[in-house]
């Protein structure tokens, strides 16, 4: 199945490739380019991957809202994503009828989800054509969803560490990929209502898995470029 | 073949902008409008901020105002008569339908660019969303001895604050590619009313719901085409 949509998804990286301009633009194709590079301090990042049916898509990075990096100097970075939805309801019901006048009742709900997660990066190779880098953060993950007297608790903490390699395309864009270790620590609580109150509570741990190889876009601003 | 006719589209499209070379277009001028789209998947596209029309007036190199507007109404009547034989009885049944739908969305975000002058230029954004979608439904049977209709009306108020932060590249003088980041907080209205009548009775329920919502949206892929005037 993968095979038959090789094709296409290698002509839409080549396609993005040359949408994107010219490495020559960026930096010489020699690891010891003319001019040294430094890196602009703020840039966005995004998430590329491979829809259902081969189509390369764009997402959000780290977070639903902003996913953001932050260079120092041209060795160290700091990189945070959020992500945040939030949702409060409340339902009124109204009924009426020849044998009936009226009945009300009402109820609520909130659902909400937050995560933040950051990551210290460390460049080992600035200089050269493709970077190295290397890093470690926390992240926290929260998800509630709440129908009195119902309640459902997702609460998710732990830490990854990062190697990847960044290679620009423009001097203002790059593209990068990395491998992801992490550890986390699941907590689920879950409340019931049922004809007397019932409540169920779980708890996982997780010492270690790698997650999905992340491929992603980093785009760069500010015109002043930073210095050692 | 498909692969084929698809490199052989991509070449045409971006062949030019090979050959014209990028240094020229790092300081692309913003012209006065420009048409937007969302690129979807590959030579496939939507409205980038409504399905009506997307559309960006630009003031000045840094301050922009972005309209998007979407609109759609559906209307649906039919009737429909049949009888059946039971046994030695036979039964009439007269139905009609009718329902009717629209919907409108606008979104008016004002845009500031913070480094115009950038190969990649920064943007932010801010400005308000509404929406309003109504659906009506009426449905009456007439078999022998019942007589039974049905309304159903719901109404969908949705007002609030769009935010938004992206970055836009110039491949060609008056076309762009851009990526952004956006969230909502809106306020939403709804009231759902459903009224039957059966022979000689009725009932009659309303359902309203009042809603505070913050989310953020999916990172939109965007393509800008820039004119100077109509």
């Amino acid at each position: 199945m993968q095979r038959k949509y090789l094709p296409q998804s290698v002509l839409l990286f080549v396609a993005f490739w040359l949408l994107f301009g010219r490495p020559a633009n960026a930096q010489t194709p020699h690891d010891s380019p003319v001019t040294a590079f430094h890196f602009s301090p703020y840039a966005l990042q995004f998430s590329l991957y491979s829809g259902p049916k081969a189509q390369l898509k764009i997402s959000n990075f780290l977070g639903t809202l902003i996913s953001g990096k932050y260079h120092f100097n041209d060795h160290w970075a700091v990189r945070v994503g959020i992500g945040s939805d939030f949702s409060k309801t409340k339902y009124e019901f109204n009924e009426m009828s020849d044998s009936l006048n009226a009945v009300l009742s009402s109820a609520s709900a909130t659902q909400q989800r937050y995560s933040i997660q950051g990551q210290m990066l460390y460049y080992l190779t600035p200089q050269k054509t493709i970077k190295t880098y290397a890093g470690f953060g926390p992240y926290y993950f929260y998800y509630q969803d709440k129908q009195s007297p119902d309640n459902y608790l997702v609460r998710i903490w732990g830490g990854k560490v990062i190697l990847g390699a960044e290679w620009f395309l423009l001097s203002q864009a790059s593209i990068f990929l990395e491998y992801t270790a992490r550890f986390r620590f699941d907590r689920y609580e879950q409340y019931v209502h049922l004809d007397e109150r019932d409540s169920q509570r779980r708890k996982k741990l997780e010492l270690f898995d790698a997650t999905p190889i992340q491929f992603g876009l980093t785009i760069y601003f500010a015109s002043k470029h930073i210095n050692q | 073949m498909k692969s084929k006719l698809r490199f052989a589209l991509l070449t045409l499209i971006i062949l030019p902008t090979l050959l014209m070379g990028q240094d020229s277009l790092k300081y692309a001028p913003f012209s006065k409008y420009a048409l937007q789209f969302r690129v979807d998947d590959f030579l496939r596209f939507s409205g980038f901020n409504g399905s009506l029309i997307s559309l960006k007036r630009h003031f000045n190199t840094h301050s922009a105002l972005r309209l998007g507007v979407s609109f759609s109404t559906q209307a649906t009547d039919y009737d429909e008569n049949y009888q059946y034989f039971r046994e030695q009885d036979t039964l009439y049944t007269i139905q009609g339908k009718e329902s009717d739908a629209y919907t409108l969305y606008i979104r008016l975000p004002y845009v500031y660019y913070v480094h115009p002058r950038e190969e990649i230029k920064l943007f932010v954004g801010t400005g308000p969303t509404f929406s309003y979608g109504h659906t009506k439904f009426d449905g009456q049977k007439t078999s022998q001895g019942t007589r039974a209709k049905e309304t159903a009306k719901h109404d969908l108020y949705s007002l609030g604050l769009y935010s938004l932060l992206g970055a836009e590249w110039f491949f060609h003088k008056k076309m762009s590619l851009s990526l952004e980041y956006g969230m909502n907080i809106v306020y939403q209205y709804s009231k759902l009313s459903t009224h039957n009548d059966l022979n000689d009775s009725y009932q009659h329920r309303t359902r309203t719901s009042k809603s505070w919502k913050f989310f953020g949206n999916d990172v939109l892929f965007g393509l800008s085409l820039y004119f100077n005037g109509f």
